[in-house]
């Protein structure tokens, strides 16, 4: 029997190799126990807000490198220099960001609930309206200079829906847009079947309320309309006259309805927000300073000639003996490149006196910078780091204001343009005291009501009926810095500012010529490979059908549908 | 699917059964010994002989003496050597038997070992398989043994490593059979199975490379590593073999003389000889040297004008530096930053063999520095016995157990700034004193590094973390592995197989705080581990019928499993509490806790294989193998989990089946066969595709966090997924002339992979911007030629000389409908892709940052196809320069593919008397490499590359700037003004398109551009053109050159050794060709990834000299 322990030795292996063989072995194997098969809905719209506002590239190439020197809110560290505007490099994220990372993640919240009990389910009615309005912001932003985009087909990829969604027109898409927004603010008005689970903490703009965004979606509502009225005049005037007749207290009355996302400091720490190189541009500087507007040192930061500089240039050597620091500290640099390049100008502005302090290279600036916590609350001022809020508006109440003394002065409704245009000016400087204040802005002064008197009383600013749009669309203009691709598309919209406005905006030349500034995305060339080339390339085709919209699908300086001279 | 669970039983209840049939005879026994000697009377150790019919057999010793037990007097004993006919002899009445054996000219009895372990006789083979023996492995004192394999096996392409000596190499068989993020092939250790990971920097910055297994195997153990190159070759792996199986044999005990006591040590030296091509003539700034108010000349400080290299001239006299030291005006030498790398490893192996069993026991002790000198270092401890045994008549054990300790610190960081080759040439002056820098970088006042004025040239903070930050890591391996074979009958026999691994990593960083007082730093420590495990069972066959068929036929299955763990990691915040004390509790703030998953996956399989040969000339094998994979299956209980991978071959030996050829034809074998491997996927993503994850926490405004969850991906699952499937025929023939002093061995081949799975693009409106996909094909064809002669062979004196060749083309011939392209690798950030495209070759590079090329509509304009210069974004000055291919509206430029067009080496070896030779030449010829060094490093003037056009005498144009002054170093660039281009011309706007810059020069529309600007917007950041900065990369190297010495016997009697044995290597000794351009190191990439094709910093050139010693007692 010397065998036997050799065939129980046998036996173990056999077992060892058929033990759990089943196929659920393996299936059990390959589960990672990671992953989440269902999340609160809630969690989605928190995901795309952030996805929204949290867009470091967008804040580098679009609103830093792109449209704010575009705009002249900002001219490069030496002033603006050769044919700046053709450069487009890297313009425009915001298309990817809507079909990944906001419209797919609000969809996804109507999806989720779906997927609920029947009778969970009418308690997210609110919650899927709200993401609606936000849905629909980010697609007219989108369309906004893109034309027309993938939308009543778009998001269904991973529900089984399609994987090459046909093209919306821009028109079709905006009235879509406006039914879509006009139907969530009518259900968010009427009394819930079932008591409603608020977005709560997840909503950084109004903590789920839904009265707030009841405001919000009657706000985006008219400025849809507005960005229509030359294209399509007739419905437009139609839309604003209905959100101008709803209740006063459907519409936004205060700043403290303003769509504003606010963030803790670090959502803008990544080093793509530094705004270290963005200079305060000369032409708006000369204006805020003549007209000693309350919002300067909210924009800008004084140059470095402190009395203290000038005490340290002056032992240098650098300076006459006795010399004090000048009066006028807010110096803007030059946005056209023919003229920044000019020696003298090279000289006078671009030329900084370098001196070494205990130590330390110290730059003696001539110029300004932008007010480096307008945009990113935690940058460092003398070694310490920011710890105020980020507000980042959608539709602010000024805004809201503006676009109502626009319809005022066009005559769409007969609502008093100056009552309008003076609470559009004064709640921008009280709205900018009030995130001055709280993203700690360096070198500020908090606004008095006597700036707000005097500022409103000087002529540049004070209503003058027979230039309203002018004024209005100027000041709305200020009012956008913080704001930029809406100050670019009040600019594209009015026409104003130009180089004779209230704020005027100069001409930009290189080499003698005039520079053609962007007035919508360059759009990628269709490729055959691309899966949805079948739908991309007609709906192309027709838009390089319309008037104006450039020689060519890269043609940023074309217009789009709205987009009307 | 229950089918092959049922079959694997019944397979293992017939094993039963054939066991328990099995009854040993006991016989009359008698000893016998003698000496087995070849035809000039040597005595030949280590022949191994059997009783023919039995497991009785065992080894001769030193002195070619051999002792055996036979059951009777007609019992037969075989005796066989490598290099030998084998030889049988009849014991008869004698006891003491003198065995004389023939060389084997005809190689006919060559062995390879193939599939599980086994060994093969070669002449069976119907495919092509090359062994390296591990004497050529430890020769080349390398840390890693896939670097030993460069240029030495047909087929097979090597990519060192760059970033020290853990770091890990690229080893591609045979191209790229599949578009994944890893096509290396898998090792087999002692039936271990090892499958060697990706490692490195990627293009969005820097990297430390600690590489991946294969730094843990020591090459002192290894026997021999036979590359199995084709499918039919490494079927019988299925899923893990789709891109080769290389199967290493460790070390037996073998009979020894003496003690049995092996000792090795060997000293080599790195030695960096080569640097970039820099210019030594002109120093920082853009100008004349500023004279302060003393008087003293001052190098340029305004606008950070230092970072350029267009001051002065050297004249070695002194200059105030920027810090206000006085230095001597001269180029630095930045070669003289790096060290002497060492490698010294001691090895000691004490082995020995009887009959019945045999033993090793071997320590190995590694310390292997680089030439960087920031405490990179590989320390290695590696202990490993091995022991045969025969247990009763039937069974043979045979256990092997290993165990590295490995300690690592600071892999050379590759991919970015704190890379030193690319740190002493991006934006720093030729003139910057590194050596006063990488002394003085530390602030002995404040503490910390210097900081600000102090700092002048910002290079502290490389210094600091060159020098201060330490990235340490431990990886402890132990694997360990039972066969045990048993000889049921004469012709049936059986393995049983069971191993483990089980690998445990750790690490830690850390780093002083560069702040004042040493504040800020950190500390970090992070935990994985990793067990695998496989158990195998095989019953084997053999039998002869009749005089003509040579029959083997195999069956068994296996499971293999690797239970992945986690990686807990665990960081300070907010810096160190109390300066340099490095430890998880001091910590500023609440610790950063990281968690990770390594998958786990199970396949089990079934297989059977044998091959049958007639007449000893016509072999035909075959196998088939049947998977069922782990990943295959999903959730909800579906999947094809179940596929199987078949494959034949043919082998026919023409010289033994043909008469009346002639006698200068020794051998002619021809070979075909056609086999299938493949793969299954990654672990979990069937079920993780499509579904949400935990996203950590969202903080609010008011400083509270919330969780806040999310999709986990971007892409469409994919419910059918299958396995992926190669398939490839190969065809080949071994030929040898002259008693085989010159032999030819070809082989074409083609292999086409279809049903790949990748994650493919689909247009991203649909909300998703991926689906999983299962298709595809990809095709690798390709030749391989191996010429072995021996042109000398007289005396003392032998020469065997070696060529390799090897050409294979990559392509893709189709991914799924509706797209074309994959990304597999970038380069400058995503500027360069390197891609997979229908039609096109593996790793075709593209890029819209290319150089514009001028079109205009009419097709004679001579402005066509000429590079386009206009308002290029960002240039330096504003000067126009050369559009990129993107910016000016022409899409992605193609440059061409990373793969190279073709390998070959040549391996010499050169015998005399007790003197030994080896010479190794090995080359890449075509294929394209990008570098970042060269991109940005050019863009400041430090290459030799920026000489021209800086002053009259260098070809620079004179003319007056914008600002009134006159220069002389004007540059015309090559190329046509882009359409749009306008000057005004006094009211008129003129456009320049199409216009060459000279002749807009020439009519006074334009200046030439300062030679600083020029070269600046050529190649920096924000307006390079990335193409100037991708070339090809063909190189020769004189790759190895050995002597070696054995002390004869004579001397050794005196000195009481058995043996002695001195060599003298050395390694990467110089290129003899090279087309990297301006001195970029063409071993530099810095990731071992497939697609890889970046350099971004890598390493001087750097070659190895060393000694080594070996003594047996």
């Amino acid at each position: 029997m010397k065998f036997t322990k050799y065939k129980y030795l046998l036996l173990g292996m056999v077992g060892l190799l058929t033990v759990s063989c089943e196929k659920q072995a393996f299936v059990d194997v390959n589960i990672d126990p990671d992953v989440l098969t269902e999340v609160p809905p809630q969690n989605q719209f928190l995901n795309a807000t952030s996805a929204i506002h949290g867009q470091d590239f967008e804040a580098f190439y679009d609103i830093y490198r792109r449209i704010m020197p575009w705009m002249q809110y900002t001219t490069d560290l030496n002033g603006n220099q050769g044919a700046f505007t053709q450069n487009i490099d890297n313009f425009s994220s915001r298309y990817g960001r809507l079909y990944n990372g906001i419209g797919d993640r609000l969809y996804d919240i109507q999806k989720l609930v779906e997927d609920l009990p029947a009778e969970e389910q009418p308690r997210y009615t609110n919650m899927i309206r709200i993401a609606r309005i936000l849905k629909a912001y980010y697609a007219f932003y989108v369309s906004d200079i893109f034309g027309a985009i993938p939308y009543s087909d778009a998001f269904q990829g991973r529900y089984g829906g399609t994987l090459t969604p046909k093209y919306d027109t821009q028109q079709e898409l905006f009235t879509r847009l406006d039914s879509e927004i006009k139907e969530a603010v009518a259900t968010l008005k009427a009394s819930p079947t079932a008591p409603q689970i608020s977005l709560g903490q997840y909503d950084q703009y109004y903590g789920g309320n839904a009265q707030s965004w009841v405001k919000a979606g009657n706000a985006l509502r008219l400025k849809i309309a507005m960005r229509q009225l030359k294209v399509n005049k007739g419905p437009a005037e139609t839309i604003i006259k209905e959100v101008l007749a709803m209740p006063a207290a459907d519409l936004m009355a205060s700043n403290e309805d303003g769509w504003i996302f606010t963030a803790f400091t670090g959502f803008t720490q990544g080093g793509n927000w530094d705004p270290t190189s963005l200079r305060a541009p000369k032409p708006i500087v000369d204006f805020m300073w003549k007209t000693k507007d309350p919002r300067i040192d909210a924009f800008f930061t004084p140059n470095l000639f402190t009395q203290q500089n000038v005490d340290r240039l002056i032992e240098a050597g650098r300076l006459p003996a006795g010399t004090t620091a000048p009066e006028r500290r807010y110096v803007g640099s030059i946005p056209n490149p023919d003229e920044a390049q000019r020696p003298e100008n090279v000289r006078r502005f671009y030329t900084p006196a370098r001196l070494v302090v205990a130590g330390q290279n110290v730059l003696v600036d001539t110029l300004s910078f932008i007010q480096p916590r307008l945009f990113r609350p935690s940058q460092a001022a003398n070694g310490t780091a920011g710890n105020g809020r980020n507000f980042i508006p959608v539709i602010t109440y000024s805004d809201f204001a503006f676009m109502r003394a626009e319809a005022a002065a066009l005559g769409i409704t007969t609502e008093s343009a100056k009552a309008w245009y003076d609470m559009g000016v004064v709640n921008s400087i009280r709205w900018y005291d009030a995130i001055a204040r709280g993203s700690n802005f360096t070198n500020y002064t908090p606004v008095t009501q006597a700036e707000i008197d005097a500022y409103m009383a000087t002529p540049e600013v004070a209503f003058d009926a027979s230039k309203a749009i002018d004024k209005i669309a100027s000041q709305a203009y200020l009012h956008f810095i913080k704001q930029p691709t809406e100050g670019w598309a009040n600019w594209k919209r009015t026409g104003f500012p130009n180089a004779n406005s209230v704020v005027p905006m100069p001409t930009l030349t290189n080499n003698g010529a005039a520079l053609n500034i962007a007035r919508r995305a360059p759009i990628g060339l269709p490729n055959p490979n691309n899966p949805n080339y079948l739908n991309q390339k007609p709906a192309y085709d027709a838009m390089l059908a319309l008037p104006g919209f450039g020689k060519d699908l890269q043609d940023a300086t074309g217009r789009v549908w709205w987009d009307r001279p | 699917m229950r089918l092959g669970f049922t079959l694997l039983s019944r397979v293992l209840i017939v094993f039963l059964l054939v066991l328990s049939g099995t009854v040993g005879i006991a016989q009359d026994r008698k000893a016998v010994s003698g000496t087995v000697s070849d035809r000039a009377g040597n005595p030949l150790p280590g022949v191994s002989f059997l009783v023919k019919g039995t497991n009785t057999g065992g080894a001769t010793d030193a002195t070619g003496k051999f002792r055996v037990t036979v059951p009777s007097n007609s019992s037969i004993l075989v005796f066989s050597s490598i290099g030998y006919l084998s030889k049988e002899v009849s014991v008869g009445t004698a006891s003491i038997l003198s065995v004389s054996l023939e060389e084997d000219t005809k190689t006919l009895n060559e062995v390879v070992v193939t599939g599980f372990g086994m060994t093969q006789e070669t002449r069976k083979l119907s495919y092509s398989a090359t062994t390296v023996e591990g004497t050529d492995i430890t020769r080349t004192n390398n840390a890693n043994l896939v670097n030993a394999l460069q240029g030495k096996v047909a087929g097979v392409m090597i990519n060192q490593g760059t970033g020290g000596p853990m770091s890990s190499s690229r080893i591609r068989i045979r191209g790229n059979a599949s578009l994944s993020g890893n096509t290396q092939p898998l090792f087999v250790i002692d039936g271990v199975l090892i499958r060697p990971g990706t490692s490195g920097a990627n293009s969005w910055g820097a990297g430390q490379d600690f590489g991946n297994i294969m730094k843990n195997i020591n090459p002192d153990n290894i026997e021999s590593m036979t590359v199995l190159k084709g499918s039919a070759a490494s079927a019988l792996y299925g899923s893990e073999a789709l891109n080769g199986v290389v199967v290493v044999q460790t070390k037996k005990g073998r009979v020894t003389k003496g003690l049995g006591v092996n000792y090795n040590v060997t000293s080599s030296f790195e030695n960096a000889y080569r640097f970039l091509d820099l210019q030594n003539q002109y120093g920082a700034g853009l100008g004349e040297f500023p004279v302060g108010s003393d008087g003293v000349r001052e190098v340029e400080r305004a606008n950070n004008n230092w970072v350029y290299n267009y001051g002065p001239k050297f004249d070695g006299q002194p200059v105030r530096d920027l810090d206000g030291r006085m230095i001597p005006w001269q180029a630095n030498d930045p070669l003289k930053f790096f060290q002497t790398g060492k490698f010294v490893n001691h090895n000691v192996a004490i082995e020995g063999s009887n009959d019945r069993g045999s033993f090793r026991a071997s320590y190995s002790g590694l310390t292997n520095t680089t030439i960087m000198p920031a405490g990179t270092e590989m320390k290695r401890n590696n202990f490993n016995i091995r022991g045969t045994q025969k247990i009763g008549s039937i069974f043979n054990l045979d256990v092997s157990a290993d165990y590295t300790d490995n300690d690592m610190v600071n892999p050379i960081r590759q991919g970015g700034n704190f890379n030193p080759v690319f740190r002493f040439v991006f934006s720093r002056p030729r003139s910057l004193d590194i050596d006063y820098w990488a002394k003085n970088y530390e602030d002995p006042i404040a503490g910390g590094r210097r900081q600000g004025a102090n700092d002048p040239y910002f290079i502290s903070q490389f210094m600091w973390d060159t020098f201060e930050d330490r990235q340490l890591r431990n990886e402890k391996v132990f694997r360990t592995n039972v066969d045990l074979n048993g000889k049921l009958t004469p012709w049936l026999s059986f393995l049983l197989r069971g191993n483990i691994q089980t690998q445990l990593n750790t690490g830690s960083g850390r780093q002083p705080g560069p702040d004042p007082g040493f504040s800020g730093g950190y500390y970090s420590e992070f935990t994985e581990n990793e067990n695998q495990s496989r158990v195998q069972g095989i019953l084997m066959a053999n039998h002869k019928f009749g005089d003509n068929f040579d029959v083997s036929f195999n069956v068994g299955g296996e499971s293999n499993r690797i239970n992945g763990g986690r990686r807990f990691s665990a960081s300070t915040n907010g810096g160190l509490r109390v300066p340099r004390v490095y430890s998880l509790a001091n910590s500023q703030n609440t610790l950063n806790f990281g968690n990770g998953l390594a998958s786990s996956r199970r396949i089990d399989a079934l297989y059977a294989y044998g091959d049958v040969t007639y007449k000893d000339a016509l072999t035909f094998n075959f196998s088939v193998r049947n998977d069922w994979s782990s990943t295959l299956t999903y959730a909800d209980g579906s999947g094809d989990y179940s596929y199987s991978y078949p494959a034949a071959g043919l082998a026919w030996i023409f010289t033994e089946s043909l008469n009346n050829l002639p006698t200068w034809l020794s051998f002619g074998k021809l070979r075909a066969s056609y086999g299938f491997t493949g793969g299954d996927t990654d672990a979990y993503s069937t079920n993780r595709t499509g579904n949400y994850r935990p996203n950590g926490v969202y903080t609010l405004p008011d400083g509270n966090q919330i969780n806040i969850s999310g999709f986990s991906d971007n892409t469409l699952p994919n419910y059918n997924l299958k396995n992926r499937l190669a398939r490839e025929w190969e065809l080949g023939a071994d030929i040898r002339f002259f008693s085989g002093r010159l032999g030819f061995d070809f082989t074409v081949y083609n292999k086409l992979t279809r049903n790949e799975i990748l994650r493919l693009p689909i247009a991203s409106e649909s909300g998703l911007n991926s689906q999983l996909v299962n298709a595809g094909e990809i095709q690798n064809k390709g030749i391989e030629l191996m010429i072995n002669a021996t042109p000398i062979k007289r005396g003392k004196f032998e020469w065997n000389t070696s060529l390799n060749y090897t050409r294979n083309r990559n392509k893709i011939l189709d991914l799924v409908e509706g797209t074309d392209t994959y990304q597999l690798a970038l380069g400058f950030g995503a500027d360069v892709q390197s891609i997979a495209k229908v039609g096109e070759q593996y790793g075709t590079l593209v890029t819209p940052y290319g150089y514009a090329a001028y079109k205009s509509t009419d097709p004679t304009n001579p402005a066509n196809g000429q590079r386009v210069i206009g308002a290029a974004s960002g240039t330096t000055g504003g000067y126009p320069s050369y559009l990129r291919s993107g910016a000016y509206g022409q899409g992605s430029k193609v440059l061409g593919t990373m793969m190279e067009n073709f390998l070959a080496s040549n391996l010499n070896n050169v015998r005399y008397g007790n003197f030994t030779a080896t010479l190794q030449l090995d080359g890449k010829f075509g294929g394209l490499m990008g570098s970042g060094t060269h991109q940005y490093g050019s863009a400041n003037g430090s290459f030799a590359n920026s000489l021209f056009g800086r002053d009259a005498e260098t070809g620079g144009v004179r003319f007056t700037d914008a600002q009134g002054k006159i220069r002389n170093d004007g540059i015309i660039p090559e190329g046509v003004l882009a359409d749009g281009y306008q000057v005004k011309v006094g009211d008129n706007l003129i456009d320049l398109g199409g216009m060459p810059y000279s002749e807009a020069v020439e009519k006074g529309y334009l200046t030439p551009i300062p030679a600083f600007a020029y070269y600046d917007n050529l190649s920096k950041w924000g307006s390079g053109i990335r193409e100037y900065s991708v070339f090809e990369n063909s190189w020769v190297s004189l790759r190895e050159v050995s002597v070696g010495y054995n002390v004869p016997a004579s001397v050794l009697e005196k000195i009481k050794v058995q043996s002695l044995r001195v060599s003298v290597v050395g390694r990467n000794l110089i290129y003899l060709y090279r087309t990297a351009k301006d001195g970029i190191n063409p071993e530099g990439l810095y990731s071992n990834r497939p697609g890889e094709f970046m350099e971004y910093g890598g390493l001087p050139f750097s070659r190895n000299l060393g000694v080594s010693i070996n003594v047996g007692l």
